[in-house]
């Protein structure tokens, strides 16, 4: 019903975090940036770091922790984000 | 000639008289080793053996024996010696982590001042070191990446087109260099660094505030918190070797920032930005007492 | 002393030498080093011999400068390989990493310290023009070179013009051959491919062993630019040290050098490595590659040449400068025939002005 996507962190890499008050720095050991991450983006790369590699099975660990109802709206938002984080050489998001 | 500034050794071969009298007068307090035996940077300011000696004359700068750059009139030979020191140092010591800065330091504490060309941060730097406050650089934050310390050099300050005159003023007993007229950057002259901070320049210190500064004609004056992780990421910004040092350059970066505080700061009138500065330290003797 | 002039080469090959040298001693050394783009690896090989902790301190601040930035560029050109990778992905398009690259990710000792900037890869001619539209398509850009340049690239050349990505500031080459078509010398590019294999823990390709020593001796006998001169003799020392552990190494690279018509710059590579580095070459190679040789005047030419143009900068003379530009020439004159050598080194120096 949902296109899964698989999503591992780059190959290589390790992620180093910084962490003040709300905000999350993540340096990213294999393509040498930094990058600062908003709440849900940052929780997003976390659990993936963590080896959480199914696109659905993460929306719904996302959304318990806060506290969210996975509608077909916040999935799509979700979903993006992937497609951001993928882009900014972070993760690898591809369909299964 | 050999030149020690902090924690490097240069050695300077050149024939132009106007080039030595210039060291002579502002860098004369530095202290001269005796028997050097190894430079960091070997530093060559010549003239061309053609005709151009004598017509509208040039001088050239030779690093190992090659000219990385093109010649610039011999009436510009002392900032072109500090502009060439300070390449060397960024493009050879890359063992410190190194950022476009100025950084200067009381009661033990050290400000890192990050700001672009042009925003006010060598005259704002010029002011203070004449009002209580140690130069450890006025453009080139040097920070160990062993233990975080910032690393003195206590340079020469270069001064710009109307700062000059600001500072010409603001410290009346001051000594200012040779004026280098038009030159890409306009009128570039330099003031000879307090007897205080060269004595100190193998000292370092440790950074507790990290600032932002400003300077905008006639604006009020504000000195506002800046959060950490985008202090973080500006001064990483100014930093042009933290690429190169990959992980451990975001691990300094981070226990600098954790340890400092971070302000952007705007002023108009040189005199009440030292205030804010002196300010600061107050704070931080007052917290001290409370905790 | 004639050591205190060379000291680099004294340094690489025999590491323990240094701990008896004077701080006068490493102030020639560290300049020497670094202007012939060895400083990252003289740390290396010192590090590797354990004697990095006995450099005494203010030159060990310039070794440790050198290795915090090959360090870096390692990173990067992994990095950028995998960025490739992506954006060809698209396309399934096969390609090859050449020089350092390949040197990198093969995890080759050699690689440790050296000084890289851009990424070399080979692909097939035909494959060309889909390539360098999926790289434009994921960010890279043209370099911006005149007309001439662009075409002299395109027809003339072996590689497309240099392509550059703005975000991250790196530099890709794209060949379709290790020398130019129009060359004296024409190695077969489709038995290039053919004969590269897998990079073991990798998902990339590299050129075979025998090739890759071929290509670093082309590299630096036909491509003529000696101001890297040393760096380049030490990649092949590090290469052919590192790969002639399998006991049919030898006889392969020499199959290999006739079937590539590469045999007189392994000839070179060869000589000038045993020479200047102590390369363990085993004698038979050594006796078996005279047959490479050219005329007995040019090789006493050569020998000089080279032997003036390795001196490191600091103690360049005019000799060197002069011999350094007679390589040059003459590996443009290799690369191109006369006609167009003339023209294109017209144009070259018109634009110097």
């Amino acid at each position: 019903m949902h296109s899964k996507q698989s999503c591992k962190i780059v190959p290589d890499a390790t992620l180093h975090w910084k962490i003040w008050d709300d905000q999350c720095l993540v340096f990213n050991s294999a393509s040498g940036q930094t990058h600062l991450l908003d709440p849900i983006p940052a929780l997003l790369v976390r659990q993936i770091d963590e080896g959480c590699g199914d696109s659905e099975e993460l929306f719904l660990r996302t959304v318990k922790l806060l506290d969210l109802d996975l509608t077909s709206h916040v999935r799509t938002t979700l979903q993006q984000i992937l497609q951001q984080l993928d882009a900014l050489g972070l993760i690898e998001a591809s369909r299964s | 000639m050999w030149l020690r500034t902090g924690p490097f050794q240069t050695h300077l071969k050149s024939p132009i008289n106007s080039l030595g009298q210039a060291i002579h007068l502002l860098y004369g307090d530095f202290v001269v080793e005796e028997n050097p035996e190894f430079a960091d940077f070997h530093i060559q300011l010549r003239e061309p053996k053609n005709w151009r000696r004598f017509y509208r004359p040039q001088v050239y700068f030779y690093f190992d024996d090659q000219a990385p750059f093109k010649p610039m009139p011999r009436s510009h030979a002392f900032a072109m010696f500090e502009w060439c020191l300070n390449w060397c140092i960024e493009s050879q010591a890359n063992h410190y982590l190194m950022m476009h800065a100025a950084v200067i330091e009381r009661g033990g504490l050290a400000a890192i001042l990050a700001a672009p060309p042009g925003s006010g941060k060598s005259t704002l730097t010029a002011g203070l070191v004449n009002r209580g406050w140690r130069l450890l650089s006025d453009e080139l934050a040097l920070v160990d990446p062993g233990n975080g310390m910032a690393v003195p050099l206590a340079r020469p300050v270069s001064l710009k087109n109307q700062s000059i005159e600001v500072i010409r003023k603001f410290v009346p007993n001051g000594v200012i260099g040779p004026i280098a007229r038009d030159t890409i950057k306009g009128s570039v002259a330099h003031l000879k660094p307090p007897q205080d901070s060269v004595d100190r320049n193998r000292e370092g210190a440790l950074p507790r505030w990290v600032i932002f500064p400003r300077f905008e004609a006639g604006a009020q004056i504000s000195f506002t918190p800046y959060p950490k992780s985008t202090a973080l990421l500006r001064l990483a910004d100014h930093a042009f070797n933290y690429s190169q040092y990959g992980v451990k350059g975001f691990e300094i970066m981070a226990k600098l920032i954790d340890r400092c505080d971070a302000y952007e700061f705007i002023y108009s009138r040189l005199d009440d930005a030292i205030q804010v500065f002196d300010s600061l330290l107050i704070c931080d003797a007052r917290t001290m007492v409370s905790s | 002393m004639t050591e205190k002039v060379d000291m680099v080469r004294l340094g690489m090959t025999n590491p323990h030498v240094v701990s008896s040298l004077t701080l006068r001693d490493w102030d020639v050394l560290i300049r020497q080093a670094r202007s012939s783009a060895v400083l990252g690896r003289l740390h290396a090989v010192l590090e590797e011999a354990q004697i990095i902790d006995h450099v005494p301190m203010p030159p060990r601040n310039h070794l440790e400068a050198a290795r915090v930035v090959a360090g870096s560029q390692e990173r990067v050109i992994r990095w950028e390989v995998y960025c490739i990778r992506r954006a060809l992905a698209r396309v399934e398009t096969e390609f090859v990493l050449l020089k350092g690259a390949a040197y990198v990710l093969s995890g080759l000792p050699f690689a440790r310290g050296r000084i890289q900037s851009d990424v070399d890869i080979l692909a097939a001619k035909s494959k060309l023009r889909t390539i360098e539209a999926a790289l434009l398509e994921q960010g890279w850009i043209h370099m911006k070179l005149d007309k001439y340049d662009q075409r002299f690239y395109r027809e003339w050349s072996h590689e497309l013009p240099p392509l550059y990505h703005p975000h991250r500031g790196t530099v890709l080459d794209v060949h379709h051959n290790i020398l130019p078509s129009t060359g004296r010398v024409h190695p077969d590019p489709q038995k290039l491919l053919r004969a590269s294999e897998d990079i073991p823990g990798t998902p990339y390709k590299r050129l075979c062993p025998p090739d890759m020593v071929l290509h670093a001796c082309a590299h630096m006998f036909q491509d003529g630019d000696f101001e890297r001169g040393f760096r380049e003799l030490t990649d092949i020392d590090g290469l052919l040290r590192a790969l002639s552990g399998t006991a049919a190494f030898w006889d392969q690279l020499s199959q290999r050098a006739q079937e590539m018509q590469l045999y007189r710059p392994l000839f070179y590579g060869l000589r000038y490595a045993y020479e200047f580095l102590n390369t363990p070459i085993p004698q038979r190679i050594i006796s078996a590659s005279l047959e490479w040789a050219p005329s007995g005047p040019v090789l006493h030419a050569m020998d000089a040449l080279v032997r003036q143009a390795l001196v490191p900068r600091m103690a360049a003379t005019l000799n060197t400068r002069y011999a350094r530009w007679v390589l040059y020439m003459r590996s443009h004159w290799l690369r191109m025939p006369p006609l167009l050598l003339a023209r294109h080194l017209l144009h070259q120096s018109l634009r110097r002005r």
